[in-house]
């Protein structure tokens, strides 16, 4: 026979889960009113500036680091899609540059998780040089300064500020006081960014090597900015820095030895060397995107011959005409009007002799029963996209009738 | 079974999806839903940083997530309010004295539960709609379409949600219908991985789950929706017709078990 403790009624239960939330409330309290009060000690290398930064740092870095890099992948997503249809948008796919979509995203990233460079870097180059926020750019740089001033990785900032200050201003677009104005300040940036690579070298391991952001190279900016700034000898001094296999067949390095040979004919900048180069640039473009096609992923509600513009925009091609040069087999424009009529329903262009020539592509082992011909054990995208929509088709009817008799089956005799 | 009992049936569905609905409506957790949407609609205008104008492909993505997410509580949190209760409360009992069967019962709360979730969705979709359309100027309809399989995707979760009630716990009911909404995403690639890694067994198992658990991964909006591609109607057809008997399966099964249980 058991009786229930005396104390042990509602009110009491009740007063004991009001206990426990007050402690908990009042734990947390007073955790926030220390870490506030004493946030240089527990936080030596974060900016904290508002409440909202202290409260960031009570959750924890997993989770934030987490949730940082969904934002960063949706971000990279983004960017790989390119600009809305229906709206005006001033950007192409493929490419960071003049993405606003893309900023938002990042920002929440860099508030999750101060620490990582990268995206400093990729935001301020936008802001700066494809946005029209050049003090914004610089106010996140410095940001990321503060909250990164024992990384090793930090130079990566100031060569970030230095690339920015640098290239704002271009000597074919802006006066010769404003590049001279801006590349100053550049030149200091890189002082500072050579001078936390030199004294972070020891830490600084193969894999956070960066193909832009490393000492040769800002070496060479600064060779660069300080020849643009008249301060020639300190050039020369900042060129002898580089290494030799870097000075040689370079229009820089030519540039330098014009310099050391005091010839007559010495343009003021570096960039006037490569004028007719601009030039031939400006007129053909034979730069390619460096990423393929995107992942057949499940697509099967959407019509395959979609597909096709799917795979144009993915690939941040944005006129048929370059893709006509990129991708022979789809692009052949049987009219004006209807640039794309012929497609079939795979989003392939059967009225030709159908060979796919993507670029990496070799289709010669396989025919499937479309006539696509594949490479052995490879398939196109879009062909897999395709098959995906019948294969899917198929089997979710099939599943549907199974389960409606089974039902039926059910309903009728359980 | 004539149509006067047929005519019975549906004014019982009717009433049972309708008292249902009713009582969603007031609950306190729908209203707080409904009203948490709010500030998330007035972040489309807030969060912009550098003053890079309204970001259409950022707001209808988060939007979608945001109205999937929102209709996954009510679906859990609503359907368990269903059946379960009503067993624990004993008022089951007053309602199958005047009803024609258990599964009656069943489909009416079903029926009530996707009333509400009908309306969140026309609610949360609409407002999504209206923003993007006072921002840009243009109409996306992709995004009602996109509603619209979250809200056959939400049903069908219903659906599994209220077999499971009917036979289970709460804490167990909660704890297989996420189990299994996590597995309807992943199956596919569970079946990948197994035959990749040369487990048949394994995935000959799969392919037997995969024939009595539903592929929710049908439901994916996101190519559609971010490259702005119209879904094919034959497709969503097809779906339509997926989901629909997918319900009527699971809701067979949930009636015939409560049928057969003892109360």
């Amino acid at each position: 026979m058991s009786s229930q403790p005396k104390d042990f009624t509602p009110v009491s239960t009740r007063l004991t889960v009001l206990s426990v939330v007050l402690l908990l409330a009042m734990a947390l309290s007073a955790q926030h009113l220390i870490k506030s009060r004493y946030w240089n000690y527990y936080y030596p290398e974060v900016q904290v500036t508002n409440f909202g930064d202290i409260v960031l740092q009570t959750i924890p870095a997993q989770i934030k680091s987490f949730l940082a890099g969904i934002f960063r992948i949706t971000a990279d997503e983004y960017m790989h899609i390119g600009p809305t249809k229906k709206a005006k948008q001033n950007f192409v796919a493929g490419s960071f540059a003049g993405n606003t979509e893309i900023m938002s995203l990042l920002e929440i990233s860099i508030i999750l998780e101060p620490t990582n460079m990268e995206m400093y870097a990729v935001m301020s180059h936008n802001l700066a040089l494809y946005l029209n926020r050049f003090k914004d750019a610089i106010k996140l740089l410095h940001r990321g300064i503060q909250a990164n001033k024992e990384s090793p990785d930090l130079h990566k900032l100031y060569g970030a500020a230095a690339y920015c200050y640098g290239f704002i201003k271009k000597p074919s677009f802006a006066s010769p006081a404003e590049v001279k104005r801006n590349r100053e300040i550049a030149v200091n940036y890189l002082d500072a960014a050579i001078e936390a690579y030199l004294a972070n070298e020891h830490r600084i391991t193969p894999y956070m090597h960066d193909d832009f952001a490393n000492l040769q190279n800002y070496y060479v900016m600064k060779t660069r900015f300080l020849s643009d700034i008249g301060k020639k000898k300190e050039a020369i001094a900042a060129w002898q820095k580089v290494a030799y296999e870097r000075q040689q067949e370079s229009y820089l390095g030519y540039y330098i030895t014009m310099l050391q040979q005091e010839e007559a004919g010495l343009p003021d900048f570096p960039d006037d060397l490569l004028a007719p180069e601009y030039q031939a640039l400006f007129q053909v473009s034979t730069i390619k995107p460096p990423y393929g096609s995107t992942a057949a992923y499940r697509s099967w509600l959407v019509d395959p011959a979609s597909l096709f513009y799917l795979t144009l925009y993915a690939r941040g091609l944005g006129a048929p005409s370059l893709l006509m040069q990129d991708n022979h087999q789809h692009a052949t424009l049987p009219s004006e009007n209807k640039p794309f009529s012929e497609l079939d329903e795979y989003g392939h262009n059967n009225t030709h002799a159908h060979q796919h020539d993507h670029p990496g592509h070799d289709h010669a082992d396989e025919v499937c029963p479309q006539g696509h011909h594949h490479e052995h054990g490879h398939e196109c995208p879009h062909c897999a996209s395709a098959k995906s929509w019948k294969q899917a088709g198929t089997s979710v009817m099939l599943q549907a009738l199974a389960m409606l008799a089974a039902a039926i089956i059910i309903r009728r005799f359980v | 079974m004539n149509i006067s009992q047929i005519k019975s049936r549906i004014s019982c569905i009717i009433a049972i999806a309708w008292y249902s609905f009713i009582e969603a409506l007031r609950n306190r957790l729908f209203l707080g839903v409904f009203l948490l949407a709010l500030p998330f609609a007035a972040a489309a205008w807030t969060v912009d940083t550098y003053q890079l104008g309204f970001q259409t492909r950022l707001v209808s993505d988060a939007g979608l997530t945001l109205i999937s997410t929102l209709g996954l509580l009510v679906v859990l949190f609503f359907s368990l309010d269903q059946i379960i209760p009503d067993i624990e409360r004993r008022t089951v009992y007053f309602i199958f004295t005047r009803m024609p069967s258990r599964h009656t019962y069943m489909i009416g709360r079903f029926f009530g539960i996707m009333a509400t979730l009908f309306c969140l969705h026309i609610f949360l979709a609409g407002l999504l709609v209206t923003i993007i359309k006072l921002r840009t100027g243009a109409w996306f309809s992709e995004i009602p379409v996109a509603g619209l399989m979250i809200f056959l995707k939400q049903s069908l979760l219903v659906s599994i949600v209220m077999l499971l009630a009917a036979c289970t716990s709460k804490i167990v009911t909660v704890s297989l219908s996420v189990l299994v909404y996590v597995v309807g995403h992943g199956l596919d690639i569970f079946r990948m991985l197994a035959e990749q890694g040369g487990n048949t067994i394994i995935a000959f198992l799969l392919d037997i789950a995969g024939i009595i658990l539903p592929d929710f991964s049908l439901y994916e909006t996101r190519i559609m929706v971010m490259h702005e591609i119209p879904a094919q109607t034959s497709a969503l057809l097809i779906l339509a017709f997926y989901t629909f008997t997918a319900i009527f399966f699971y809701l067979a099964i949930g009636g015939a078990i409560l049928k057969h249980r003892d109360l």
